[in-house]
């Protein structure tokens, strides 16, 4: 410890320091607890949630790849996961555009509508979109599932896509029109690669909205076409069957997966900008 | 397509005729009615302190904003309603504007891959464009990977290599350091000669406007003050803001007295002699301007020619500049005089000095708002009582 802490920190800040440890721990814990006896369980040997398990198996596992409900479950929500990524992916970029240049107020005011679905209570945003749906027959159908969940995961994109615009030189614009580029030849070659990092990170959230979510999706679901979570909830009430628990640990897999994808392309991100300083740290020694 | 190939073989520059432009924003106006004609051809620099409307003018032009009200003329042209990248203007940004994601050959490639230019010709032109800015050998490189003279380079290679008739730069040196600014300012007028195209160029630093332009049209407060040649505005500058602008000036504001067939200004109790070219009548605002090398400065008590206003005070500081010396005369009314000239031996801070100047090198200007503050603005408005001749102001 150098004599600068020393003299810096005063004498019983050990203690603090010690406190300030322990309830950092204590929230960890009191945030991770579920997941840390979740995945345990996942491996038990035996058909109970027994907390520690006495045996090990990877039967779960097997049994949530082979069983058809649970199987047809995970299909149905990769497939809605991606067509809703997608979806929301280029409708709140266009949106964010549109609020983020437009002119007239009222564009801007879109902000409300786009958030909505989010700072609505999801039981009654689901019980409006389950009604409008028996009418024009979405329920039980991979389209509603995709309208709904696209309708909540646009607003994430929108404020991703928002921030990286705000930060794009509008004179990069103006140079690219100034050189003869129509605005959407602007739009397409200059400000989409500048906005290709944040897009990406906006795909993988909007995914892990659509794979996480439950409320709207069990007002949609029908007997026959349910999705991951309506399933574990479903078996929650109904079962004691493990199987939950490792559709649980693979549901924090996929998540861990895709923010590490976030993290890896911010890292490539501050990495060049690294090495761009770096560039120009030797240009001045030049 | 007939109209970009046709402009790409144009030999010369453009005209440009600006009329009555006026803008506003949020009711703030921040152009007060423009107009400038351009001659084909023309470096003309517009120069003023920041948020004097030269860049606003800039950007109406380049199309990038919409003028309230007023013309804007390209070869008797109106361009008003046309955008941006219908107006084969070239333009360079203070922050170079490079596209990041591109190396240096796709981005002066951008304008000709907008035009259509066959794969062939696209890579002489960029070539010939890089050449000409001394940049032959980086076009594979990307902008992080140059410095920011390299990097303000591409971006001029950039706006010319589609031969546009017109070339605006914002401040395009403003954020590299003086050396290389005065190298790249050498570059520009080079590039210009060997071109004929007509540039505008929005600056406030008058030694680059001084060192680049045919013209310079001066902006102060949403207007344009003056436009003339350098010469033009430093000898005769049109007002007290031009004259503070343009050069460093001793100012001694005050009133207009008209006396015969000669005008005095009379600022506190001095009341002095200067030849007058503007009109103006008894009782305006004005100043009376003498430039530092014009003042000469002897220890107190030396004899002075006839035809000369004379002042005493204390020699406050010697600025020493190499070939010339600046000195500080702190005058006996407590303001501030500056005589530059040769460096010399004889005097030393806290001698009692005289400064004068003859009456034909006193330039009286009108004052349309009180000058603002500077070091380099004498203020006489405490002065003993003193008689003053005066003579020699008629020529």
């Amino acid at each position: 410890m150098s004599a600068v802490d020393e003299v810096s920190v005063p004498s019983g800040s050990r203690v603090a320091r010690l406190l300030r440890g322990a309830l950092c721990v204590a929230i960890a814990i009191w945030l991770l607890a579920p997941l840390l006896l979740l995945v345990p369980l996942s491996f038990t040997g035996a058909q109970s949630f027994r907390f520690p398990p006495t045996s090990w198996s990877t039967r779960w596992y097997s049994n949530l790849l082979s069983d058809p409900v649970w199987r047809d479950a995970i299909t149905t929500t990769l497939i809605v996961g991606i067509a809703v990524a997608i979806l929301s992916t280029v409708v709140g970029t266009l949106a964010a555009m549109a609020m983020q240049r437009s002119r007239w107020r009222i564009t801007r005011a879109g902000w409300l509508l786009v958030f909505a679905p989010q700072v609505l209570p999801l039981v009654i945003v689901g019980a409006g979109i389950y009604y409008l749906f028996l009418v024009w027959n979405l329920t039980g159908t991979v389209t509603g599932l995709v309208l709904a969940q696209t309708a909540l995961a646009s607003a994430n994109v929108v404020v991703i896509v928002t921030a990286s615009l705000r930060a794009v030189d509008t004179n990069l614009e103006r140079a690219g029109s100034s050189l003869g580029a129509r605005p959407a030849t602007v739009f397409r070659t200059v400000v989409i690669p500048q906005i290709r990092p944040a897009v990406s990170v906006a795909f993988v959230f909007a995914f892990l909205t659509s794979f996480g979510e439950a409320v709207l999706s069990l007002y949609i679901s029908s007997p026959t076409l349910k999705t991951l979570p309506v399933q574990m909830f479903e078996s929650s009430q109904t079962t004691t069957d493990p199987t939950i628990a490792a559709a649980s640990a693979l549901n924090i897999g996929i998540v861990v997966v895709g923010m590490l994808i976030v993290a890896s392309v911010q890292a490539m991100r501050s990495r060049r900008a690294n090495r761009q300083s770096n560039r120009e740290g030797a240009q001045v020694l030049r | 397509m007939n109209s970009s190939t046709s402009h790409v073989n144009a030999p010369s520059g453009a005209s440009l005729s600006l009329g009555g432009l006026t803008k506003s924003y949020g009711g703030t106006p921040v152009l007060k009615g423009i107009d400038l004609e351009v001659a084909q051809g023309e470096f003309i620099t517009f120069l003023g302190p920041s948020g004097s409307g030269k860049t606003t003018t800039l950007n109406l032009i380049a199309g990038f904003l919409t003028a309230d009200s007023g013309s804007i003329l390209m070869d008797d042209q109106p361009l008003g309603g046309l955008p941006p990248h219908k107006r084969n203007i070239g333009m360079v940004f203070q922050n170079y504007a490079l596209f990041p994601h591109m190396d240096v050959f796709a981005n002066v490639a951008y304008p000709l891959v907008q035009r259509k230019i066959p794969r062939t010709d696209r890579k002489r032109l960029v070539q010939q464009a890089l050449d000409r800015v001394e940049l032959g050998g980086l076009g594979a490189r990307y902008p992080r990977e140059l410095s920011g003279g390299q990097q303000q380079r591409v971006a001029i290679a950039r706006a010319l290599v589609f031969n546009p008739r017109v070339v605006l730069m914002d401040e395009p040196l403003g954020a590299l350091d003086k050396k290389l600014r005065e190298a790249l300012q050498l570059e520009i007028k080079k590039i210009h000669r060997e071109l004929g195209l007509t540039f505008v160029y929005v600056t406030h630093d008058q030694e680059e406007a001084l060192v680049l332009s045919d013209r310079i049209a001066v902006f102060d407060a949403g207007a344009i003050e003056q436009i003339g040649s350098a010469p033009d505005l430093y000898e005769r500058p049109a007002s007290g803001s031009v004259a503070r602008f343009i050069g460093s000036s001793n100012c001694f504001p005050g009133r207009l007295t008209v006396r015969g067939s000669g005008k005095t200004v009379t600022s506190g109790r001095f009341e002095f002699a200067g030849a007058c070219p503007t009109d103006m009548s008894d009782g305006d605002a004005a100043s009376l301007v003498v430039r530092p090398e014009r003042i000469t400065i002897q220890p107190e008590g030396v004899q002075h020619d006839a035809g000369r206003e004379v002042l005493t005070g204390l020699l406050e500081e010697i600025v020493y500049l190499g070939a010339t010396q600046k000195h500080i005369v702190s005058l006996d009314s407590s303001d501030r005089a500056i005589a530059s000239g040769a460096v010399r031996q004889d005097l030393r801070i806290g001698d009692r000095v005289s400064v004068s100047w003859a009456f034909t090198d006193a330039l009286i200007v009108p004052e349309g708002r009180p000058p603002a503050p500077t070091p380099a603005v004498a203020t006489a408005d405490a002065l003993e009582p003193r008689t003053r001749r005066l003579a020699g102001f008629h020529s």
